[in-house]
């Protein structure tokens, strides 16, 4: 009995060090913050170093402009949002700017301002923001065929392993690339170490 | 099952529910600051006079020898998937800081209305964004920050020469000195009167040159 109550007496020791433990590291230093209230600090997960990670935005029918499966190059047209992130081994897989947008590019920072055209769906900046052409009827499959990157059960651009996928934070079970896009979509997938999808994510104001 | 074993289960179950959950990051700061040197907020923008002054210090910190990273954060939508952050720059700064560096830590400096935060620029990175007060806007987080990177450069043995920041000098808000502002006026004024003198002597002494010929 005695053993069990030192097992207890270590339990709530324990459960009372990890409110001020879930901030470790946070709050040592200006006296700017308010207050720390219960807040859900986010895990750092640093981005992924090396060629495998630095994915180039496009494939060589986008840098012709050419038709990929039904999907062709116009005009912009107005668009909705959606949010894909990446992790394969543990790191954060770049999602570059530029995906869905012809060469000439036009560039500025970490930003891609316009191109000579641009398909149903693009990214304009580094942030696994997508833009999707509003009316499409757009799957995950259609990004990694316009990126020119492997997506499957088993790949993830060029990461092999099972693909873990989640909506909305829920896991996606059938084929990841038959995976709908659609306005206000929050998307993970995952190769490799299990990282705890986010659920939602605060939109930028409309653009 | 043993009441040890039952204890250890009830702490797991416990802990879980009593510490925050962690998430995955996905804030838009930690992807732009890999490809450039500051992020800027969606809404409200930074005027671009500023962004070309905030631009250039860091430029200039970088080519002294002190790389930071800056993210002016003036709203929720700033931080994506993690909005609770907001209010929390002290926090944010060092969350940051660990998804950008590699090899070794990463200088970086964050701010949002609430106020400004350090992490990995030295000891006096606290105390010197400390007396930045709170911006409020994204114009004066973009102020405060061009002061904090001349301050942090300094502290850090970088001292920077931001004379003619972004091609202007600005900021210490004294404007361009009258001598400067009114100097073509008043060279114009000098070659008009030299000119008009010029002249008048010319009248006089070409007939008497006339006449000593």
């Amino acid at each position: 009995m005695a053993g069990v109550a030192r097992t207890l007496a270590g339990v709530l020791a324990l459960a009372s060090a990890a409110i001020p433990l879930a901030g470790c590291g946070a709050a040592r230093r200006q006296p700017a913050a308010p207050a720390l209230r219960r807040v859900a600090w986010p895990v750092p997960i640093p981005a992924g170093r090396g060629p495998a990670f630095r994915l180039p935005p496009r494939g060589a029918a986008v840098a012709h402009a050419r038709t990929v499966g039904r999907l062709r190059c116009a005009a912009v047209g107005t668009r909705t949002l959606a949010h894909v992130e990446l992790f394969a081994a543990g790191k954060v897989v770049p999602v570059p700017p530029g995906i869905g947008i012809a060469p000439p590019l036009v560039r500025r920072g970490a930003y891609v301002r316009g191109g000579r055209c641009s398909y149903p769906l693009r990214t304009t900046e580094p942030t696994g923001l997508l833009e999707l052409r509003t009316g499409a009827r757009l799957t995950l499959g259609d990004l990694f065929a316009i990126w020119g990157q492997a997506l499957a059960r088993e790949r993830l651009a060029t990461f092999r392993g099972r693909v873990r996928a989640y909506l909305g934070g829920r896991p996606w079970a059938r084929d990841p690339r038959a995976l709908p896009l659609s306005a206000g979509a929050v998307i993970v997938l995952e190769v490799g170490p299990f990282v705890p999808p986010h659920v939602s994510y605060r939109y930028p104001p409309h653009r | 099952m043993s009441p040890r074993i039952l204890c250890l289960l009830l702490a797991a179950a416990l802990l879980a529910s009593i510490a925050p959950r962690a998430r995955a990051d996905a804030d838009p700061p930690s992807d732009v600051l890999l490809l450039q040197d500051v992020y800027y907020p969606y809404a409200p923008k930074v005027s671009p006079d500023l962004q070309a002054q905030l631009d250039d210090v860091v430029a200039r910190a970088r080519r002294a020898g002190f790389h930071i990273k800056v993210a002016l954060v003036a709203s929720r939508s700033d931080l994506g998937a993690i909005p609770q952050m907001m209010g929390h720059v002290v926090q944010y700064a060092d969350l940051l800081q660990r998804e950008i560096a590699y090899l070794r830590p990463q200088p970086t400096l964050a701010a949002m209305p609430t106020g400004f935060a350090t992490s990995a620029t030295g000891p006096q990175g606290p105390a010197i964004v400390a007396k930045l007060g709170t911006p409020k806007t994204a114009d004066g987080m973009a102020r405060g920050a061009i002061a904090a990177v001349e301050q942090l450069a300094a502290a850090n043995g970088h001292p920077l020469d931001t004379s003619n920041l972004g091609g202007r000098r600005v900021h210490h808000h004294q404007g361009t000195p009258a001598v400067l502002l009114f100097a073509p006026f008043l060279l114009l004024a000098l070659a008009v009167a030299a000119l008009s003198r010029m002249r008048r002597r010319g009248a006089y002494e070409t007939p008497s040159s006339g006449a000593e010929s």
